[in-house]
């Protein structure tokens, strides 16, 4: 039985958008399927990595008594602030009935549920004894922000979870109805489809739980940044234990998590050929957003350093001198440069502000903010209050061994493989919501011929 | 009065360098002297002072250097030396650190000379100058030790936390009913 709920645009028009949408699923094309044979590789050489750090303990990696944190950390803030992408940006786009959002908000959501599974896991990777991880929960202090973090992480997790699936429903009744699929999608598909009939009450009760959705998670999204913030800020450390952590952290989040968006888009637009659904006016629109808050960082960050460099507390003059002139300067300035410099001019310029221009620009964001990540980490536990000892009159240094690599690695390929798999089975543009469109929006952002 | 009350540490060390002898030394060894060292908090002329009482065969032993320290999280904080009197006691100043979170703090002797005593040693936890109040008993008790976390801070992560696990519950509820309106 079809759904009745396609309301906004002619019968035709709704079967073809179902049918052009219905064919990006199935079994990959050769393309499509070297793809995950490279991803599988590269996940199965990080799960060797991760079995070898668990044999041998976590002297494997370059992480000491000084770097307790390394790239697992990067890598577990890195993912978090991609995960901004989906539940965020979907959520306030939807929350402001922002139409152009339709083509795009599926994606975006799946993003976020497979950063989450992807980056938190780096927690217990990075703590060297997986097999104690019940301790967190069993002993864990309340008093402490790492449990508070492990606590918002879940919820937001959950609820990224629920907001994925509450859209999917007319979706998945689509599919069912339509009989696409090998029989285990089918009976994925009827058994995830609860039995919606797109009747009005049903409607009326997913279009309201899908709006309690968007509201609660805007809050649960936002305070999760910030508890990753405060693991830092509440920590007495030069570079860390700064007031404006929370929304810097925050803003970071959700620049990262549109370029990841963005990154997405254009890969699907491309090799799933989405050219009708996922336009240069979308791209544009997410540019704009990208840009401002692109500046918006921008302005965090020169409020951040200033303050830090005009007060000239010992520690905080030592850590900035590595970071603009010191062991840290090359790295601080490539991330200024490619993570914020570029990308805003790239997307403020007219004659670069195109479609490849804007995707490039993402991209740039997306390897400047893994490296501002990076930036916050690793030199300010190179800088510690107390003399260093046992160092042996050298500076403190840290560089990630093969396994640290081998393991972020194969979580960015992990994270790739799940999205891709998750777009092989769950049609990643909306169906229902890009058939309800008003029709001079689906002309505009794909649909119409 | 509770805080001039001694607290002492005996510890007994069963030998002296000296009396280690070889066993194949031709010569009986002499019987290992019996060395004591007491660390007490006192108070002289109103100041309060760090006291170690030295005896060797429960006599008191003269002339003996002590060096005193408090161990800390990275290293020990030197705290000075002196010589014993005729009744064995060293003293120096009791430091102003802070001490742990029962408000004691932890005091190392020392005794460097003569050789004879050297590397001898005890310690003891005594109350310290300014004792730092409990965790529990101030205001905010947010310390990893404490023994709960306070009530404020969980009173926020409750509401908080179950404000919206609650609006998830509402949430999965009109998902089992638009289940239920399929049937009906």
């Amino acid at each position: 039985m079809t759904s009745e709920a396609a309301i906004g645009i002619p019968r035709d028009e709704r079967d073809r958008i179902e049918t052009e949408l219905i064919a990006t699923l199935g079994r990959p094309r050769f393309g499509g399927r070297l793809t995950v044979y490279a991803l599988l590789s590269v996940v199965g050489w990080g799960a060797f990595a991760f079995l070898w750090q668990a044999l041998h303990g976590l002297r494997v990696t370059a992480m000491t008594n000084y770097f307790s944190w390394g790239v697992y950390i990067v890598n577990f803030v890195f993912f978090i602030g991609v995960s901004h992408a989906g539940t965020l940006v979907s959520a306030i786009l939807r929350v402001t009935g922002a139409e152009w959002r339709r083509p795009i908000t599926r994606m975006a959501e799946a993003i976020t549920l497979f950063a989450l599974l992807v980056g938190a896991p780096m927690v217990i990777i990075d703590m060297g004894r997986p097999d104690r991880v019940a301790n967190v929960v069993l002993h864990g202090r309340l008093q402490s922000p790492i449990v508070w973090d492990v606590l918002s992480i879940c919820t937001y997790m959950t609820g990224s979870l629920i907001y994925l699936y509450l859209p999917l429903i007319p979706d998945l009744a689509i599919l069912r109805d339509r009989g696409v699929g090998l029989p285990w999608q089918k009976r994925l598909y009827r058994a995830l489809a609860l039995n919606w009939r797109g009747t009005p009450a049903q409607h009326r009760r997913l279009e309201r739980a899908i709006g309690i959705m968007a509201i609660v998670i805007i809050p649960v999204a936002i305070s999760v940044h910030t508890v990753v913030s405060y693991i830092f800020s509440m920590t007495l450390r030069p570079g860390w234990h700064s007031t404006i952590f929370g929304p810097y952290f925050v803003v970071g989040a959700i620049f990262s998590g549109i370029a990841a968006i963005i990154t997405a888009m254009a890969l699907f637009r491309r090799f799933s050929h989405l050219q009708d659904y996922l336009t240069e006016s979308v791209f544009k629109k997410l540019g704009a957003l990208l840009l401002t808050l692109n500046l918006v960082y921008i302005y965090f960050t020169f409020s951040e350093y200033i303050t830090m460099g005009y007060t000239g507390e010992t520690s905080d003059r030592r850590l900035l001198g590595a970071l603009l002139h010191g062991v840290y300067a090359g790295r601080f300035w490539t991330m200024v440069l490619v993570g914020l410099i570029i990308p805003a001019l790239l997307l403020s310029l007219p004659w670069t502000r195109t479609l490849r221009g804007i995707v490039a620009a993402s991209v740039l964001v997306n390897i400047g903010m893994w490296m501002k990540r990076f930036i916050i980490v690793v030199p300010t536990l190179a800088a510690p209050f107390m003399p260093v000892q046992n160092a042996g009159g050298a500076p403190l240094s840290y560089a990630p061994t093969w396994v640290e690599w081998s393991i972020t690695a194969g979580a960015l390929a992990a994270f790739s493989l799940l999205y891709f798999l998750f777009a092989t089975v769950f049609p990643i543009v909306s169906i229902w919501e890009m058939a309800e469109a008003p029709p001079e929006r689906v002309r505009e952002n794909g649909g119409a011929s | 009065m509770n805080l001039l009350r001694p607290l002492p540490l005996i510890l007994l060390m069963s030998a002296i360098g000296r009396a280690a002898l070889p066993a194949s030394a031709p010569a009986a060894p002499p019987s290992p002297a019996a060395v004591v060292i007491e660390i007490t908090r006192i108070v002289e002329d109103g100041k309060p002072m760090l006291n170690a009482r030295v005896t060797v065969d429960g006599k008191p032993a003269s002339g003996v250097t002590v060096e005193f320290s408090a161990p800390r999280t990275f290293g020990a904080v030197a705290l000075g030396k002196d010589n014993t009197l005729d009744d064995g006691t060293a003293a120096v100043v009791f430091p102003t650190l802070p001490g742990a979170a029962d408000g004691t703090l932890r005091i190392e002797a020392v005794l460097t000379a003569p050789d004879a005593f050297a590397g001898q040693h005890a310690a003891a936890s005594l109350p310290a100058f300014a004792p730092r109040p409990a965790a529990a008993d101030r205001g905010f008790a947010r310390t990893l030790w404490s023994p709960h976390a306070p009530v404020p801070l969980l009173a926020t992560l409750l509401v908080l936390l179950g404000g919206v696990w609650l609006t998830y519950g509402v949430v999965i509820y009109q998902i089992f009913k638009i289940k239920q309106e399929a049937s009906s």
